[in-house]
């Protein structure tokens, strides 16, 4: 697995704070809250060792919301948090009835939309800057564990193989909530995303 | 992203004419049971299917060709329009949920029975497509979930009438433990107040017995006599509903407890009345430990022991100590994981009208002094005992034949 230089780890993380700023903005704008969003952690590691990072970070039982996308480089991008958490996110920012146990059909479109909203702007934000095409497809809600959740990527990707692991806070209403989002780069998508870093590096420093 | 290849395999749409494929695809639209408009690359709407044409009252002839915010209006600046412009330019696809601030069409639900929601609730998809003459579709599909949205909300609105009269019961729960503790108050109080005017009147009827003996004479003795009689009895009932008072406002020191070693200090502390009645104490098997407050259930075996030595007119009496697991034992206790202990006698037994309220307050089925006389608290104190440990305690009983007190405590700490 290719390690990110310095470079290239500053410019992702800068990429990921504006398409996930951009996101924060949308969800504020949806649920009239002010909702903030920030990204404490960039990091490349083989898509094991996430799942079991992402064990211990959040909880043996996570809600994910996976998104293909295709283009210059393509893959599957998955926000993932603990269950207990995600129905905390999803009732906050619907000021719904906390009494209720389980997450409601609506409750988890609800929580699919928001998956939708920073997974998009996150990937608008690469294409944008890095100057490529992404589509995406339609997000899909996801239950069981996080090993479960990076394996039902598409994009061929193998337990060895490097993903993008960032982490993400949510802050609203006075709450902190825990989030992450992992891209599985398809077999030679990785090679292509770093050739755009570093394309989009040598036009900042010849400008 | 949809992508549709540029020659379809399916045999039966190679052999049919490029106009039945038409037909045949627009059937296929029309029989869908959500709303489908596929938007052209310009903007224009290019399919109108039949379920969005009758949910929004505007035929396909009349939408295609249009862009869709001159059909709505209201879908400018929205998310909507957000999305669709996303699918177009970007090939994004998006998810839009009717939880969020307003995004849907302006249609109609067709069902009669949903007065209060004949604005349909929608989920919304965006998604490209991709036909692969270089410009991008978008389809946006449409489904009702009117029903769903209105049976959420009497969830909703159940959870949250449960959620505040669980509110009310934990506040009037919380009123109850006040009352409570400032009843305990309250009856130490009076019960300490009352002590001291009966000790006075008591005191002074022995004065008046003492140095007026000789001008009352032996009616006035006797009446004086009776004053103190009175007194002492009510002085028994204050000291009794003390006791039971405090049952129920002190903490119970709850610890690992060998019965067997509490029952054997009851016994060895009533050794002498047992001796004098000639009462025989069986215990087959050894009592367990139970998780229990050890001072209460002593009080509990005491008062049990001492019911049974009282009440019993038979030449050979006996008490029986024994114990089961609830499972073992049909019927009276409903907490499979409690022991359930039983104290038996050959005594007078219980008449069956009486078997229920023999736990009350202040109850006695016998004259006040018959049987060694008694205030009639013991009982209640001892069902409040096991009721404050999660038990129960019930009585089996003939009259004349002799009783059998069950109660029950559970295994572990509740």
């Amino acid at each position: 697995m290719s390690n990110l230089t310095e470079d290239q780890r500053d410019l992702i993380g800068e990429l990921v704070n504006l398409g996930i700023g951009r996101g924060a903005r949308s969800l504020s704008e949806m649920t009239n809250e002010e909702v903030m969003l920030s990204v404490p952690c960039v990091d490349l590691r083989t898509r094991s060792n996430a799942a079991a990072d992402l064990e211990t970070a959040l909880s043996p039982q996570i809600v994910a919301i996976r998104q293909e996308f295709s283009g210059a480089f393509a893959g599957d991008a998955i926000l993932l948090f603990p269950q207990s958490a995600s129905v905390e996110l999803i009732r906050v920012l619907l000021a719904n009835n906390p009494a209720l146990e389980a997450m409601t059909e609506l409750e988890q479109e609800a929580l699919s939309e928001v998956g939708n909203v920073i997974l998009n702007a996150c990937l608008s934000s690469f294409g944008d800057m890095l100057e490529v095409e992404l589509s995406t497809a339609l997000p899909v809600e996801h239950r069981g564990s996080p090993e479960e959740a990076l394996e039902s990527a598409s994009c061929g990707a193998t337990n060895d193989d490097a993903v993008l692991y960032i982490s993400i806070d949510f802050s609203l209403q006075g709450r902190q909530i825990k989030g992450y989002v992992v891209f599985v780069l398809g077999v030679g998508s990785l090679k292509s995303f770093q050739e755009h870093v570093d394309r989009y590096l040598e036009r900042m420093s010849v400008s | 992203m949809l992508r549709v290849p540029h020659k379809t395999h399916a045999t039966s749409l190679e052999n049919a004419g490029s106009q039945n494929k038409v037909r045949l695809l627009e059937g296929v639209l029309d029989a869908a049971e959500l709303g489908l408009i596929a938007i052209a690359p310009d903007g224009r709407i290019a399919v109108w299917n039949r379920w969005i044409a009758r949910a929004s009252s505007i035929p396909s002839k009349q939408a295609s060709g249009k862009r869709l915010e001159r059909l709505f209006p209201e879908i400018v600046n929205t998310r909507l329009e957000t999305a669709v412009t996303a699918a177009l330019t970007r090939g994004q696809s998006s998810s839009l949920s009717h939880a969020f601030a307003a995004t849907s069409l302006p249609l109609v639900c067709d069902h009669q029975d949903r007065a209060a929601f004949s604005r349909m609730q929608q989920s919304i998809r965006v998604e490209p497509i991709n036909i692969g003459d270089g410009q991008r579709h978008c389809l946006v599909h449409i489904t009702d979930v009117t029903a769903i949205v209105q049976r959420e909300r009497v969830l909703q609105e159940k959870a949250k009438r449960c959620q505040e009269l669980a509110d009310v019961v934990e506040a009037r729960a919380q009123e109850l433990t006040k009352s409570n503790e400032a009843l305990g108050d309250f009856s130490y109080i009076v019960a300490h107040d009352l002590k001291e005017p009966l000790r006075g009147m008591r005191m002074y009827a022995q004065c008046l017995s003492d140095d007026y003996a000789d001008r009352l004479g032996d009616s006035g003795l006797e009446q004086l006599q009776q004053i103190d009689n009175q007194g002492a009895r009510l002085q028994d009932l204050i000291d009794a509903l003390l006791e039971f008072s405090q049952v129920g406002c002190v903490d119970l020191a709850l610890g690992e407890t060998s019965i067997q070693g509490i029952v054997d200090e009851v016994l060895q502390s009533l050794r002498a009345s047992l001796e004098e009645k000639g009462v025989s104490v069986r215990i087959p098997e050894e009592l367990p430990n139970v998780y229990c407050d050890h001072i209460r259930i002593a009080e509990v075996f005491r008062n049990l022991i001492t019911n049974a030595l009282k009440y019993n007119d038979k030449d050979d009496p006996w008490i029986e100590l024994s114990w089961h697991h609830a499972s073992n034992l049909k019927g009276g206790v409903d907490d499979d994981a409690a022991i359930v202990f039983s104290a038996r006698d050959n005594g007078i037994g219980i008449d069956e009208k009486h078997l229920e309220s023999v736990f009350g307050v202040f109850k006695r089925l016998h004259e006040r002094e018959a049987f060694g006389g008694g205030t009639g608290v013991g009982l209640a104190i001892v069902k409040k005992i096991v009721e404050r440990h999660g038990g129960r305690i019930w009585v089996e009983s003939e009259h004349g034949v002799g009783s059998c007190f069950h109660f029950s405590l559970p295994m572990k700490d509740k």
